[in-house]
């Protein structure tokens, strides 16, 4: 099943797939929450996003200088630097690790836009086999509906123009989709994917991913006493800049 | 018509078509006298008639920002930074070299995979790993090494641009010794040019136009 290394770390990597619109970062969403409100360390991690590389492939779609081989690369910088800045400290901190898409998104796009399909599971096989996979299996239509409802213009390359499918965006975007979904439908069953109909209500989905999570938390590091803020008043300790401002927050440029 | 070999994969977008120009790749390290040799070939080259372009590393458009910018912080983990490396690669081939070869030109590249391929493996990516990477590569038709010793390259270097923090290595400085990154590169290539000759010596040495 794995080309991925096996984690050796005591923390635990949760990951969620599926085509846009399939409803996976929401139900991330309330599992974040759900685990926060447990009491556990939790880190949330997103497909391009890595501070040091997210720039650049910004700067590359809006120009579109990206062919499906550039586009494969900068998204597998954009990985590497999340797992070794993000993912694999966590881990290693005993943290749970939530990530919104993962290498299979990698395998799904990029395969559809040509790459050589076992090239692409060399190109990632540094990443850490996650603890659970879940794949919010849709319909195409669903999805299509559920993600153009209310949105203005579909972006170049969410669309899939680059790939010259259709010269209508919406069009475009359906038929990359449904390529997308084809190739995700095989990757479930290749990588043993957790299926989750997404199709169900929020509720029985969230149901059963905390069911197939659940098992695998028990060790999993909690947040030791209570927020700063109560600690302060503890000691008496108050100021009126103390309430609002970003104490925790750290300045990231 | 032959497809363009590569080293690896045949990467997306590339047709089975011929190519007519030539692919020429200097590697060596910094300061051994690689820009000098390529100035001298280009005249060269380009007084007998041929079309010539000359392309370096890190000179994409789409990601040599990215990799200055990232080299500025101190949080750049070996994969991500040759990953980058990887795009500004790709880039530069299919947006420069790939189009000069099908116009017939002579490309002269400043670097190609092996110098990128020997830093990766010094910085600790395993070599099987980015030799895959790279197999993204059009393989060349030309490779030359400039090979130097390090204690002859070291005054070189000092007296004209001084030593950078990433050139010299000390990301990573475990690295006793620069002859490691040599032989990691001698291993991969085919031509060895002894780079401490004069340069007109040199250049008489190097193939005949295509």
């Amino acid at each position: 099943m794995g080309n991925l290394k096996e984690s050796t770390y005591p923390g635990k990597l949760f990951i969620v797939e599926g085509i846009d619109g399939s409803g996976k970062s929401t139900q991330l969403d309330l599992l974040h929450k759900w685990l926060m409100s447990e009491g556990y360390l939790v880190v949330f991690t997103e497909w391009n996003s890595s501070p040091i590389v997210k720039s650049t492939t910004r700067r590359a779609k809006q120009r579109r200088l990206l062919s499906p081989m550039s586009f494969s690369l900068i998204h597998a910088a954009d990985f590497a630097s999340r797992l070794y800045m993000q993912v694999i400290p966590a881990l290693q901190a005993g943290a749970i690790v939530l990530a919104d898409r993962y290498v299979y998104t990698a395998y799904a796009r990029d395969s559809v836009r040509g790459v050589e399909r076992a090239w692409l599971r060399r190109l990632y096989s540094f990443a850490i086999q996650p603890t659970v996979s879940f794949y919010f299996d849709v319909p195409l239509d669903e999805a299509i509906t559920r993600i153009l409802e209310g949105r203005p213009a579909l972006k170049y390359y969410e669309a899939g123009m680059d790939l010259r499918l259709s010269r209508n965006p919406y069009e475009s975007f359906r038929l990359f989709q449904g390529l997308i979904k084809n190739e995700y439908d095989h990757l479930a069953d290749e990588y043993g994917l957790v299926r989750i109909d997404a199709t169900k209500s929020l509720v029985s989905q969230q149901k059963l991913m905390r069911q197939m999570v659940r098992p695998y938390i028990a060790d999993a590091r909690r947040l030791e006493g209570i927020g700063i803020q109560e600690a302060l008043k503890e000691h008496h300790l108050a100021g009126r800049y103390l309430g609002e401002s970003d104490l925790l927050k750290e300045d990231i440029p | 018509m032959s497809a363009p070999k590569f080293y690896g994969i045949r990467p997306p977008g590339i047709e089975a078509e011929s190519l007519p120009g030539r692919l020429i790749v200097l590697e060596g390290t910094d300061g051994v006298g690689r820009s000098t040799q390529i100035a001298l070939l280009r005249e060269w080259l380009e007084g007998r008639g041929y079309a010539v372009i000359h392309t370096g590393f890190n000179r994409s458009e789409l990601a040599s920002r990215g990799i200055l910018r990232a080299k500025r912080g101190n949080t750049l983990d070996p994969l991500t930074l040759n990953l980058f490396y990887a795009t500004d690669f790709w880039d530069r081939l299919e947006r420069h070299i790939l189009p000069a070869l099908r116009a017939g030109m002579i490309a002269l590249v400043d670097r190609y995979i092996f110098t990128l391929i020997a830093r990766a493996v010094l910085r600790g990516v395993p070599r099987e790993w980015i030799e895959d990477v790279y197999g993204i590569a059009l393989i060349p038709d030309k490779v030359l090494y400039l090979d130097m010793e390090v204690d002859q390259l070291l005054p070189r270097v000092i007296a004209t641009y001084g030593l950078d923090f990433w050139e010299s290595g000390q990301d990573y400085l475990r690295i006793r010794t620069c002859s490691a990154t040599t032989s990691s590169i001698r291993g991969r290539c085919w031509q060895s040019t002894g780079a401490w000759r004069p340069p007109t010596g040199l250049r008489r040495s190097t193939p005949a136009g295509p």
